[in-house]
C-alpha cells in the first residue's frame, strides 16, 4: 500500500475525514451557530423588550433579588448574569437549591427578567439558541454520556485529519493562492485546501480544546488509575484541580441581605473599569450568605476573577484563595479560547467566520471525495458506497442548514401556550432534515442539489416576512429607521437570514447550471 | 482481486489500530506521565491528560506511517507494553 509518508498521510486525511465527515459537519455548523446562541436566544422569544441603551443599576439588582426571593427562598445560590454583552438583553437569574442528603441532583431555575426594570417577563417556552448550541456536543435524542463519546470520537478523528492534512499539503502557504475556479473537482480540491490553510491555528485549537473540554469523560482510566477506583480520592482531585469558595451549609439563622449598591459600587471601583459579570448570592437570607461577584476580564480566564462580600454586613473578605497551576491555566485558557465567552462582538464575528470555515471544509471535503472518485469511475461499473455517498450528500450538508431554518419557522407558528412546544421546536428541525433526506433519495443529485438549496434559501428568505406577520419584534420596529433607534441585535437577525437566503439562492442557481445533465 | 483484498485489509486494520491501539498507547502512557511528572498529583494527571490527545493523534500517524500494518502493530505494541509493564509491574500492584 505504502509509496511513502506523504501518500500514506493523504490517505489517513481521507479516512478519518470521511468516516465521520458528516456528523463533524453538524456539529461544526451547530457550534458555529453557539457563538450567536445568546442573540438567536433573544429573536426566539419575541415577548422580551428592545434593547435599551441604559446599564443595568443597583436598583435594577435589588429589584432582580426580592423576583428571586418570591420565587426560590432558602436557595442554595441565587445568579444574576448581569447585562455587560450589550447584546442580552434581560438579567439572567438562576437558583440552585442544596444538594439533597439523599445524592439526587438540586433543583435549579431561571426566571427571565427585563434588564431595566428587573421586572419579570413571561416569555415562550423555547429551545432558544441554548439548543443549537447544545447540540453540537450533547448531540440530540440519545443519552449524554453516549454523545459525548461520539462526538469525542469524531474531534479525535479531526484532529488527525488536521495534521495529516498539514503533512499532505506541505507547500501550504503557496497552496494559499492557488484557487482554481470553475474547474470541477480541482475547484473542490482548491476550496478544501484555502479554507484548511486560512483557517488552520482556528481548526487545530478548536478540535484539541473541544477535547480537552470532555477530557474526563475520554480518559476515566487514567483517574481511575492514580486515584485507585475511591471516590474520595477522585473528589479530591477535583478540589485540588479546581479550587474554589467551599460550600458551607446554611445555619439556619435568619439574616437580610445588606443593600446591594454600596457593595456593586465597591466592586466596580477594585476593577478598574472593567464590567461586572454575574452577582452570586450564597444562602441568601441566612446568616452564613456571601455575595460573589464575578468581574469580566476580557481573556479566555475569564470567570476566574472573583471578589467575595459578607452577606450580611457587605464587608469585603479576603478572595477565595485561587491556587493556580501551569496545568489548570492552560485546561481553562483552552476551555475559554473554545468557548468565546470574552470576546467582544467583533471577535465573535470573527469565530464565527473562522468556525464557518471550517463547517465549509468539511463539507467540501466530503463533495471533493465524491468528485474526485466520479472523474475516475469508468463506464458501467457499479461502485455502491461511491454511489451512495454521492446520494446522500445533498441531504447531509443542507439537511441541517433546512432543520434550523425550520427550527426558526416553528418557533413562531407553534402557538405559545403549547406546554411541550419547546420540545416540537427540535422535533420541527429533525423531521424538515428528514424530508430532506428522502428527497435526496429520490432525486439525483445533480437535481437534489438546487432543489435543497432552492428550499433553505426560500425558508431563510422569508423568515422576516414570517416574523412581520407573527411578531412585534419585526424589521419594521427593530431597523435603524425605526422610532427610538431600533434594536441591533434582532436586527441583525433578520438581515443575516436574508443575506443567508442569497447567499443559497446563488449556490442553488451555480450548482443548478454546472449539471447539464 | 486479491491486490484489492489485500490492501482493503490492510487499511482496516490500520483504522482500527490507530483507533484503539492508539487510545490504549495514550492512557497507559497518560498513566506512566501522571506517575512520573515531578508535581503535585492532580497537576501531573492534568497535564498527562492534556497530552494523552497529542499522543493519541501520533499514534495514528505512526500506524499509517509504517510500511507493513504488521510493522504498525509491533511500533504501537512495543511501547505500550514496555510502559504498561512499568506501570503496572507483574506480581505488584494491579489497577483492580
Amino acid at each position: 500500500m505504502n509509496k511513502g509518508f506523504r501518500p500514506a498521510m493523504a490517505g489517513l486525511h481521507t479516512w478519518s475525514g470521511l468516516l465521520v465527515g458528516w456528523l463533524l459537519y453538524f456539529v461544526f455548523f451547530t457550534g458555529t451557530l453557539g457563538y450567536f446562541s445568546v442573540e438567536i436566544d433573544r429573536w426566539m422569544q419575541p415577548e422580551l423588550p428592545l434593547q435599551h441603551a441604559t446599564p443595568s443599576t443597583a436598583q435594577v439588582v435589588d429589584r432582580a433579588i426580592g423576583q428571586l426571593a418570591q420565587v426560590a427562598p432558602g436557595a442554595e445560590r441565587w445568579n444574576i448574569d448581569l447585562p455587560y454583552r450589550k447584546s442580552v438583553n434581560g438579567l439572567r437569574a438562576t437558583w440552585r437549591m442544596p444538594t439533597p442528603a439523599d445524592g439526587t441532583r438540586a433543583a435549579t431555575g431561571l426566571v427571565p427578567l427585563d434588564g431595566s426594570s428587573g421586572e419579570r417577563i413571561p416569555t415562550r417556552q423555547t429551545g432558544g439558541g441554548q439548543l443549537l448550541y447544545q447540540m453540537h456536543y450533547r448531540l440530540h435524542y440519545i443519552e449524554a454520556q453516549q454523545a459525548y463519546w461520539i462526538v469525542g470520537f469524531c474531534s479525535m478523528l479531526m484532529l488527525v485529519s488536521i495534521l495529516t492534512g498539514v503533512i499532505t499539503h506541505k507547500k501550504i502557504f503557496k497552496d494559499f493562492f492557488a484557487f482554481r475556479p470553475a474547474a470541477g473537482q480541482r475547484s473542490w480540491r482548491d476550496a478544501h485546501t484555502v479554507l484548511g490553510s486560512i483557517a488552520l491555528p482556528f481548526h487545530l485549537v478548536i478540535t484539541y480544546s473541544g477535547l480537552v473540554l470532555l477530557m474526563f469523560t475520554y480518559s476515566p482510566l487514567v483517574l481511575d488509575e492514580i486515584y485507585r477506583y475511591d471516590d474520595d480520592a477522585q473528589n479530591e482531585f477535583f478540589t485540588d484541580a479546581n479550587p474554589r469558595l467551599p460550600e458551607q451549609p446554611r445555619s439556619g439563622v435568619a439574616a437580610p441581605l445588606t443593600p446591594l449598591a454600596p457593595v456593586l459600587d465597591h466592586a466596580r471601583s477594585t476593577a478598574h473599569g472593567a464590567p461586572l459579570w454575574q452577582v452570586s448570592i450564597r444562602n441568601p437570607g441566612d446568616a452564613t450568605a456571601r455575595i460573589v461577584i464575578v468581574r469580566e476580564r476580557g481573556t479566555p480566564q475569564s470567570g476566574t476573577d472573583q471578589l467575595v462580600y459578607d452577606g450580611v454586613t457587605g464587608q469585603p473578605l479576603a478572595p477565595a484563595s485561587l491556587l493556580r497551576s501551569g496545568a489548570r491555566q492552560t485546561r481553562d485558557t483552552l476551555a475559554g479560547l473554545h468557548k468565546g465567552l470574552f470576546a467582544s462582538a467583533s471577535l465573535r464575528g470573527l469565530y464565527f467566520l473562522s468556525s464557518l470555515m471550517g463547517t465549509v471544509l468539511v463539507a467540501s471535503g466530503l463533495i471533493l471525495w465524491v468528485a474526485k472518485r466520479r472523474e475516475r469511475l469508468r463506464e458501467g461499473r457499479r461502485a455502491w458506497g461511491l454511489r451512495t455517498i454521492e446520494r446522500l450528500n445533498p441531504a447531509m450538508i443542507l439537511g441541517p442548514v433546512l432543520g434550523v431554518a425550520a427550527y426558526f419557522w416553528a418557533n413562531r407558528l407553534i402557538p405559545a401556550g403549547l406546554a411541550s412546544r419547546g420540545l416540537w421546536e427540535a422535533h420541527t428541525l429533525f423531521i424538515a432534515w428528514g424530508l430532506a433526506l428522502g428527497w435526496a433519495t429520490l432525486r439525483r443529485p445533480q437535481r437534489a442539489w438546487p432543489e435543497l438549496l432552492g428550499a433553505a434559501a426560500a425558508l431563510y428568505g422569508l423568515l422576516p416576512v414570517l416574523n412581520v406577520l407573527t411578531s412585534e419584534r419585526h424589521l419594521g420596529v427593530t431597523g435603524p429607521w425605526a422610532q427610538g433607534g431600533g434594536d441591533a441585535v434582532l436586527a441583525g437577525f433578520d438581515l443575516t437570514t436574508l443575506a443567508v437566503a442569497l447567499a443559497l439562492a446563488v449556490a442553488a442557481r451555480f450548482s443548478g447550471a454546472r449539471s447539464p445533465r | 482481486m486479491s491486490a484489492t483484498l489485500q490492501r482493503r485489509l490492510d487499511v482496516s486494520l490500520r483504522v482500527l489500530l490507530a483507533i484503539a491501539g492508539g487510545y490504549a498507547f495514550a492512557t497507559v502512557a497518560s498513566v506512566a506521565l501522571s506517575r512520573s511528572l515531578p508535581l503535585p498529583p492532580a497537576q501531573a494527571v492534568m497535564t498527562a491528560l492534556l497530552l494523552g490527545f497529542l499522543l493519541h493523534a501520533l499514534a495514528a500517524i505512526a500506524v499509517f506511517a509504517a510500511r507493513t500494518a504488521w510493522r504498525a502493530t509491533l511500533w504501537l505494541a512495543l511501547p505500550t507494553i514496555a510502559l504498561a509493564a512499568w506501570v503496572w509491574p507483574l506480581g505488584g500492584a494491579s489497577p483492580v
